[in-house]
This record gives structure tokens, sequence and C-alpha cells, in this order.
């Protein structure tokens, strides 16, 4: 996956990196990258709420297919709406879960679980600028995460593929 | 603001891989490697092979305890496997390698994070050395405790410091006669990053508070009345910026209320995260607030019940992933036992802590001015929790160690000292101590006036019936400055105990004793009188039946649980020992096994030596916040032809003017206005 970043971005992630070099992950490296929000209908935020946070953009560059993943985490029961360069891409899923149910941060967790309200799209090439807002926050505060990967090209399904015994044999006579 | 990027990542490997090339000034000296408390027995070699001045294994790996430099073990385990991969081959063979890494990985590095909190409360603008406290001589002195908190923050980097409320208000002239501007900037030097709101917050009202976090220069006073440029904005004066900077930290106000709006006058909490882990802090003051306050000064504002606001925010803090929990409370309680336990506590804040969320893992409390520090089991928590309170202006600091686990992100253990600021044993923080001299140095042509006379130390304890010297003084000076016909005419005069200020004892003779402001042996100066009075409050002379007067008084008393309800109805006095502090013309006496509402003796109140007629009318004199009702005195609400007086701290500054000389040194009477039986 080739990636190209805003200058902006990048300025801001070098001026901060002495201090914070240990705690920068691209975003899509697979590992799920953090958003705060406040009340329903607030944006997502760059930091806790309280905390004078602004609004959080997720901008990159893909060069072929994604997934992209958003989960919400804590306690059960906040849906989110989800933008791709400033068009809905749509909400995520209704919460079976409630205050009873706390994920921490574990968003592999709350992004498996019908408890969490989570979503899922594919994104194409090119440059994605993802925002989002809350449309029930339940405790007038949270924490969500949303995850890039790719989406695995043919030529990777066959190296894949090629190792998985039975399986892969039906593959290659398929295509043979 | 978005910073995980690609090119991020590119630079942050462009960062972590020189790093075997980092030098270190101090190389680790221990021989082998140490991982988590446990000698590998592989030597400790410089990593990157080029010897003295370069860093070791140790250096690099940060694999201590406690750990303070990872949020998690992954992240402990990816740096260590770095640093070690790096090591040139001929330094370190293949098999010290995996050994290394396998440490690391078996280690318990990052699975807990140590994080300090550095805390104090009831400062009071206090620049100056305090008085002996717990065994020691010479206590506090900003720049001293400046110097104390550097010391512990060098301890641990991921520190925070924290204050539980009356930063400001009620506090020395140095720093009182320029609105606190001074305390504001020497506590932005030391490094304060939150500060709950507490009573005395409030004192000059809410805009001013306000102005305290924002910045700019001081206009009007809490009553409107335009200040003096001269006392605000004195920043070139003392090196600090002009206009004045207002606070760097954090004013927090989970349970005050604009009226108006529904909002909280400051943010409800803030969070502060260490290597990634988040603590969260919420800032209160005592419900009761509105009673304590001078009532201008909270005009517009409601104050909620602090258990149930802190509570109402832990769903929102779970939701955001906080787990660790530390409330700066403005309310506080008494102990029987020293510094470090909390035996005995009572008062205000144990049923409070019987109904806080489990999810809080330490209460920062104050309003007391007692120092108590323990992990006290509670209704909630039978598991206990930590409970500190620092004392007052600046003599004690609490330092309070957290253990965090990464995984769950919540506190599972604490430690905690109360350390005494011991100006002996520091080096007071210059920059401080210049910016305390300069407004000390712009104060003094006032701070220093002789303004009168003392024979021997003047207290403010108060005997078996709640009299005082100090209180007397103050009760015959409020008189005399209302007594004239052309200044009310008043008969009798009160203040409430608790605006007696100051350390003991409050004038001091001797000039060794800092409480003598260096006066001079027997000497009162401008300095000690406003120290002992510091509120400027306003006196107000009212009529008052001798019904009333009589009421007034029985409020003094907190009604038995079987009071009946024509005594509940008008005495709702919740605090015992409020007993006022009358003039000389007054006199009664009183005894706990009286009934509810009437402790007092009707028979022996006297006025001027004569019985009290309850419906006769008497001119009374009180300050501005008994006026009002203030400490649960209601009854003077009821007052009636009231005359505004002058300010109280000009009051006793002219009685002490009148009554005293070098020839005539104050001696106080006899405890004799109040008899207990």
């Amino acid at each position: 996956m080739k990636i190209v970043n805003t200058l902006i971005a990048a300025a801001l992630a070098a001026a901060v990196l002495p201090a914070q070099a240990d705690t920068v992950t691209p975003v899509t490296d697979q590992s799920w990258n953090q958003f705060f929000f406040a009340d329903s209908g607030s944006a997502w935020l760059d930091d806790f709420a309280f905390n004078s946070p602004g609004v959080q953009s997720f901008t990159f560059t893909l060069s072929g297919p994604a997934a992209l993943k958003v989960a919400d985490a804590g306690l059960a029961g906040d849906v989110f709406q989800v933008y791709d360069n400033g068009s809905l891409l749509g909400a995520t899923s209704q919460p079976a879960g409630s205050f009873a149910n706390d994920a921490g941060v574990d968003f592999d967790a709350a992004f498996a679980s019908p408890l969490w309200s989570h979503g899922q799209w594919v994104l194409g090439a090119g440059e994605h600028v993802i925002t989002g807002v809350v449309s029930f926050s339940a405790a007038g505060a949270g924490i969500g995460a949303l995850q890039v990967s790719p989406v695995p090209e043919p030529a990777t399904y066959a190296l894949l593929l090629a190792g998985l015994g039975l399986v892969s044999v039906v593959a290659r006579r398929r295509r043979a | 603001m978005f910073k995980q990027t690609l090119l991020g990542a590119v630079l942050a490997l462009a960062c972590a891989a020189p790093v075997y090339a980092a030098t270190c000034a101090t190389p680790d000296p221990r021989p082998t490697v140490m991982i988590g408390g446990v000698d590998t027995g592989i030597a400790n070699v410089d990593a990157d092979g080029a010897g003295a001045g370069s860093c070791t294994l140790n250096d690099l790996l940060k694999a201590d305890l406690p750990n303070v430099t990872w949020g998690s073990h992954a992240k402990f385990v990816a740096a260590a496997k770095s640093v070690i991969n790096a090591v040139p081959a001929d330094t370190l063979g293949g098999a010290q390698r995996d050994a290394l890494i396998a440490a690391a990985t078996a280690s318990d590095v990052g699975n807990s994070l140590a994080v300090k909190v550095i805390a104090f409360n009831d400062f009071h603008g206090s620049f100056d050395t305090q008085s002996a406290l717990f065994g020691v001589s010479r206590t506090g002195g900003v720049a001293n405790m400046a110097a104390v908190i550097g010391q512990l923050k060098a301890q641990n980097p991921n520190n925070v410091v924290v204050s539980a409320g009356d930063l400001t208000g009620a506090s020395p002239l140095a720093s009182a006669l320029f609105h606190d501007e001074g305390t504001i900037e020497v506590m932005n030097r030391l490094g304060l990053e939150f500060n709950a709101v507490g009573n005395h917050e409030f004192d000059a009202g809410s805009a001013e508070l306000l102005r305290k976090q924002s910045g700019g220069c001081a206009t009007v006073d809490v009553n409107g009345t335009p200040v003096n440029p001269a006392t605000t904005c004195q920043g070139a004066s003392v090196g600090t910026p002009v206009p004045f900077e207002g606070a760097k930290f954090k004013y927090l106000a989970a349970n005050v209320f604009n009226s108006a709006t529904g909002t909280t006058l400051f943010p409800a909490y803030k969070v502060k995260s260490f290597q990634g882990i988040p603590v969260a802090f919420i800032g209160m003051t005592l419900q009761g607030t509105p009673g304590i306050v001078t009532p201008a000064g909270v005009t517009g504002l409601q104050f909620a019940d602090e258990a149930d606001t802190v509570n109402a925010l832990i769903p929102q803090l779970r939701n955001q992933g906080i787990h660790s929990v530390v409330v700066l409370i403005h309310q506080g309680g008494f102990t029987t036992g020293g510094k470090d336990d909390c035996n005995g506590l009572s008062d205000a804040i144990v049923p409070l802590l019987d109904r806080l969320s489990t999810e809080v893992d330490v209460i920062v409390s104050g309003h007391t001015h007692w120092a108590y520090n323990c992990v006290r089991p509670d209704a909630q928590r039978p598991d206990g929790r930590r409970l500190t309170s620092a004392g007052k202006y600046a003599q004690v600091v609490t330092d309070i160690n957290l253990t965090i686990d990464t995984r769950s992100r919540d506190v599972v253990s604490t430690t905690a000292t109360n350390v005494v600021v011991d100006p002996s044993k520091v080096t007071a923080v210059a920059g401080i101590q210049g910016i305390v001299d300069g407004y000390k140095a712009l104060a003094a042509p006032i701070a220093g006036q002789i303004v009168g006379y003392i024979s021997s130390d003047i207290t403010k304890a108060q005997n078996a019936s709640g009299e005082s010297q100090a209180g007397d003084l103050v009760g015959d000076a409020f008189l005399a400055s209302t007594a004239p016909a052309d200044k009310g005419g008043a008969e009798v005069a009160f203040t409430n105990y608790g605006g007696l200020r100051g350390t003991e004892p409050v004038f001091a003779f001797s000039a060794s004793n800092p409480n003598n402001k260096n006066a001079g042996d027997g000497k009162v100066s401008y300095d000690a009188a406003f120290t002992f009075m510091p509120f400027g409050n306003n006196l107000v002379v009212m009529d008052l039946t001798g019904a009333d007067l009589k009421r007034a008084l029985e409020q003094q008393f907190v009604p038995s649980a079987s009071a009946p309800a024509s005594c509940t109805a008008w005495n709702k006095q919740a605090t015992a020992g409020r007993i006022l502090q009358p003039s000389a013309t007054l006199s009664y006496t009183w005894s706990a096994g009286r009934p509810d509402c009437d402790k007092v003796d009707g028979t022996t109140l006297k006025v001027k030596g004569v019985v009290v007629d309850p419906a006769a009318t008497y001119r009374v004199t009180v300050n501005s916040f008994l006026a009002t009702g203030g400490d649960g005195f209601t009854i003077f609400n009821n007052g009636t032809n009231r005359l505004g007086g002058a300010q109280d701290i000009d009051a006793q500054v002219d009685w002490w003017k009148a009554n005293t000389s070098p020839i005539l040194p104050y001696t106080p009477p006899a405890l004799t206005r109040i008899i207990k039986n």
C-alpha cells in the first residue's frame, strides 16, 4: 500500500515526534486509531471531552481498495455517522448493549460484538478524509476508533491460497 | 490533531533507528542487563559498541520497575527488540540476543505504570514561611514549596500538580492587595495544572474568578466598586507579563452551575494522559459554599451535591476508556492522629466518601486545613481508597504515587506521604521568590505600618464557653467603629469565629515569631492585622429585636435529633462550635443541658448590663458575611434599618490606634463575656 500524507499532518507529526515517537503509528497499518466525542451531535474529537479538543479527521491516500472499520468502545450505546470526503458513508450498527457493557479500549472485542455499535465500508483508491459525528452519545462523552486495512488484491489472494492445502488445490483447478 | 501518518512513522523510525548511537552523560553502571528487576546475567554492554560515553543496554531498554516509560508491555517488548537487534553482532551474540528478548517478553515491564500526583490545598496566597508544624520549627514559603514540588517531579516524569481549592482569597496582604494576581503567577511557575474551586475562590465573585483564569486587569470589585489601578497588573514591578497573564492551570468546577445556562462555571474535569494512559481529575467545592461566602460572590450560581456530581460523571469517564479517577474536592475532615493517617476521621467528608462511585481511586480533600493521608475503607470500597489532605498555607505537600494497570487502565495501588515543607532542607526557587519579593516590596509601605501595641501574644483559642481573646478584640473593634450615633449607634457587635484568620498566635509579641511580621517586639503591623482579617467584609448595623438577638445566639448550637419542629424550623445550624464572638457589651450564660433552641439562659442575657427584653429593639453590628445569614446565622436576615459601615480591617486598625500605644500596650481582658454551665 502506498500512502501519501497531507503536508500539514506530516509537519505536525514531525513537530511532536521527539516526545511522542513511540505513539505514532500510520493510520493504515491495521492498528486502531482513537477518536473522542462529546454529546449527541458532536463531531469526532482529537482529545477527551473538556480537554479543549479540536475536530478529529483522518486523512490518507490509498493506491488500492481498503476496508474501513469503525467501532464504539467503552460503554456500549453510542452510534456514529461516518463521512468520507464530506459524503455520508453510513451509520454504524444499532448496538444491542448498554451501560452494563464496558469494552474499555479493546476495540477488536467491541468491533466483533453486536453489543457495541460498529460498521465497515470499502474505500477505493485515492485520497480520503474520514470524519464522523456521534448521532447518539449515551453518556455525553466517549471513545471510539477506526482501522484501515488493505483489501487483498488478486495476486495476494493467489499467494495466500497457495499455502492452504485442499482449498488452494481447488482454487488452482478453477483457475486452470 | 491527527498525527498518525506514514511519514510520521518513517520519521519515528528515523528517530528510533539510531538510538544505539545516543550518548548518555552518566551511563548505567550496572555490570549486567536488568529487566524488570531480574538479573539476566548478560553483560550491560555499550549499545553501539563504541565504548565509554555511549548508552548501555540498560540505559536504552528502560526496563526497571516501577515502570515510568512504557504505556503497555507490548510497547516495551517492541522497543526492547529494536534496541537489542541494533547492537552490533560482535558485541552481543545471537544466543545472548535471544535470551534478552525472551527475558523482555517474559517480564512484567509495561504491565503497570507509575504516576505521581503532587497535591496541596488551602494555599490562601501564603507567600511566606509559617510557624511550626509536625516537629518542623519553621515551615512553608511558596518558593520552598516550589522546590519540594520540583524534587518530587524529578522522581517521575509521569507527574501532575493539583490543588483542592482555596488557592486565593483570605490571603495575606502581599497577595490580597493585588487581587491575588501574584498567587496565580507563582502557581503558574511551580507547575500547578488543575485547581478545584473552593469557597474562597468565590470571595471576589465569579466574574473575578473567570478573570483569574483568563487574565487581564481588574476593573471593579465584587460590589461593583472600581478598583484602584495601582492594585492590578503590576507585573512590570515583579517581573511578570502585563497585563496579568491569568492562570496557566485549569480551574475545575464540576458542581458549580450557572443558573441561567445550566453549564458549569469551569470544566467538570480534565484528563491527563501518561504514556497514553488517561487519568481524570474531577474538581469541585463543597455544596454548602453559598452558606459560607458573601452572597454577592455566588450570585447566579448553583452548587450541586458533591457525590451525586462525581457519580454522574463516571459513565462518561468509563465511556472514554478512563478508569483512573482522582477527585479534587474542597471539603474535608478532622482526624485525631498524625499527618499520615486518618485516625478518628470525622466531619463532612465521611458520609460523602460512603457515597462515591467505586471508580474513584483517590480523593484529594481540603477546606478543614487539616493534614491526613491514608487508604481508607468506606461503604463503596471496602478495600479502601486513598484519601489525602495537605493542611494549609504551603506547609505540607502530598506526594501520591499511583500504580496503574496499563491493561485495565485502573489504579491498582497507591502510596502517599505528606511532606512537610522545611525551608532548611531545600533551596527556594529563585524565580518564584523574586515575584514574591516584588509584591512584598509593592505592599511594604502599607504592610509595615505599625498600627498597635501588645504586651503578650494574642490567641484565638476558644475557652470552654467558646470565647477567645482575638474574638473579644474584634467584637470591641466592630462596636467602637459603629457605636457613634452618626455611624449607626450600635450597642452590641459580633463576628463569626471562622472569620478570625491566621495561625497561632494570631498576634505574636516576639519579633522572632513569623506572625510578628518583623514588626518588632510588642508591635502590631498592618500586615499582621490584615492577615488576621483578610476578607474585606463591610460592617452592617441593624435593628434586631431582643427575641431575635437571643435566637441568633441559639443558632450557635446544632439542634439535637429530638428537637421539636418549632426549633428546627428556624435553627438549621449543622456545624458545632460556631460561637459568635461578642463585644464587651454583651454577656450570657449557656448550658449544653438546656433544651434545644433554649441553650442560652434568657435571664442572664444582658446588653450593657441590662437583661435583654424580647420585645425591645437593639442596634446590632455584624460583618456583611453574618448580615446575610452566613455560617447558618439566618436570624440576622431579619435585621431592619440597616446601615453600612467601614471595612472590617479599617475598623480593626482604627481600634488598635485608638486603644493602644507603646506605653499602654493591649493586654487581653479575662474571658468573662460568655459563661458555660
